[in-house]
């Protein structure tokens, strides 16, 4: 029996099932948020029979579902199809028993795994296609209890004690969570270091807290800009492919906030590029922490700036992080002995 | 020889098309002829279709996040291979298939 083989496996992968989840999780964030904001037209007292309490359930239903999407999809992320209805109810389930986010994710990982092993159990070919249909209701049922009586109640806890600290964190706490985060977002340019704080910024949108991901945000913006600002100022510190990539950029940083358009600049001077783009981040996140930035719905990109709560701040942290992104970046490359003119040539082999 | 190639990320908009262009690049500057697919969770993937799984005499699968239809590619070679590796360095993901095909 390779039940270990299997086993290793699938935790070996937690990283993919997590993310899986959330890539199924984030459109309906995205239409949650952007229908909910659009509620905030109304003004702040939405009477109960008018259109804008229709956008302002919506939202709400986006805001509350995402949190078994994620279960769901972790799970079939695991065990395929037979995974999504046991991950549903896993995620619902932890929503109620108050451990949000987190418990849903492990929910949907330990059903998308009891799932896949129940399945692959070998019977009789007479019993093995009740099996099939009998293996979820097993294994939901052995996570259910599972997650009440065992994991619940330590999850919850902890989602309380999470919820307390980043709710009080005030400006200086902010401050410095806009630190961290900015670092996270300008060090590896889309890998799991950013993943991990993009994540975390819409995970905790259950437990309505809104300044991580106006800081996410803000954050974002500034690789891809900073690094097409840096091009401009001083083209002649980069090959002709590279500023090509720098042009198109901005368009990056204006619709999306892609930090992964980065990678070809970066591919060529690794540390001094990012050196950089973790210097103008790490600002931009620190702006935003310190005067608590807000974003309800995960747009990012300069063109949404109308969904943050303090635009302007946004502005100025997107601004000056750029800035600094752009003069660290030229400033490191005065001093290196990179000869742009043979990388041109070896680039021009390769087309 | 003739690769079929799925790669996935989060939203299917920037990993996942990175990925299949260097790995494209990467098999014709070999000769090789290469189908892609991109999946993500804002796009509809062009689909593979039947005969170029048929022909294919390897599958790559570049991935962030799981594919989904990976049992379309039941009983052929397959390399798994992270996405930012597949972005970083097609040269050594090519060199791995083509070690695949031999070895089949």
């Amino acid at each position: 029996m390779n039940f270990w083989s299997e086993t290793k496996e699938i935790f070996r992968n937690t990283g993919v099932h997590f993310r899986t989840g959330v890539s199924y999780m984030l459109p309906i964030l995205l239409i949650g948020g952007m229908v909910g904001s659009l509620a905030v037209l109304g003004g702040t007292n939405v009477a109960d029979d008018s259109i804008w309490k229709v956008f302002k359930d919506i939202g709400a239903i986006g805001l509350t579902f995402f949190v078994p999407i994620m279960a769901a999809y972790t799970a079939y992320s695991i065990s395929e199809t037979p995974g999504i209805a046991p991950g549903f109810i896993i995620g619902i389930l932890a929503q109620q028993i108050d451990t949000g986010y987190l418990g849903a994710l492990v929910g949907g990982i330990l059903v998308g795994y009891v799932t896949y092993m129940l399945l692959k159990v070998e019977l009789p070919s007479i019993l093995q296609s009740t099996w099939g249909f009998l293996a979820p209701v097993l294994s939901t049922l052995v996570v259910v209890l599972f997650m009440v009586y065992l994991l619940g109640p330590p999850i919850a806890a902890l989602m309380v004690f999470l919820s307390q600290i980043l709710s009080n964190l005030g400006e200086q706490g902010s401050a410095i969570m806009g630190a961290v985060m900015g670092f996270l977002g300008g060090v590896d340019y889309g890998g799991p270091f950013s993943k991990t704080q993009s994540t975390f910024a819409t995970a905790v949108m259950d437990l309505e807290l809104y300044v991580p991901l106006g800081i996410c945000g803000a954050i974002v913006t500034v690789p891809p800009l900073g690094m097409c600002l840096a091009t401009f100022l001083k083209p002649s510190l980069y090959t002709k492919t590279e500023r090509n990539y720098a042009k198109s950029s901005w368009i990056y940083a204006i619709v999306g906030g892609f930090t992964e358009i980065v990678i070809p600049l970066a591919a060529g001077d690794l540390l001094r590029v990012t050196i950089a783009t973790v210097a103008g981040s790490t600002t931009a996140g620190l702006i935003a922490g310190i005067f608590l930035l807000e974003l309800s719905t995960p747009v990012l990109g300069i063109a949404q700036w109308f969904f943050y709560n303090k635009p302007l701040v946004f502005v100025l942290a997107v601004v000056v992080g750029s800035v600094v992104t752009a003069l660290t970046a030229n400033l490191l490359k005065q001093f290196s002995n990179r000869d742009i003119a043979a990388i041109e040539a070896a680039d021009a082999e390769n087309e | 020889m003739k690769i079929a190639l799925v790669t996935s990320c989060l939203a299917g908009v920037a990993h996942s098309k990175m990925a299949a262009v260097a790995l494209t690049k990467e098999a014709q500057k070999r000769g090789h002829s290469i189908a892609v697919e991109e999946q993500g969770g804002h796009k509809i993937p062009t689909k593979l279709t039947a005969e170029q799984i048929d022909e294919a005499e390897v599958v790559i699968i570049a991935k962030m996040v799981t594919i989904s239809g990976k049992n379309r590619f039941e009983g052929k070679p397959i390399l798994d291979v992270s996405v930012n590796k597949a972005v970083r360095d097609p040269s050594l993901i090519m060199d791995q298939a083509e070690q695949l095909i031999q070895l089949s």
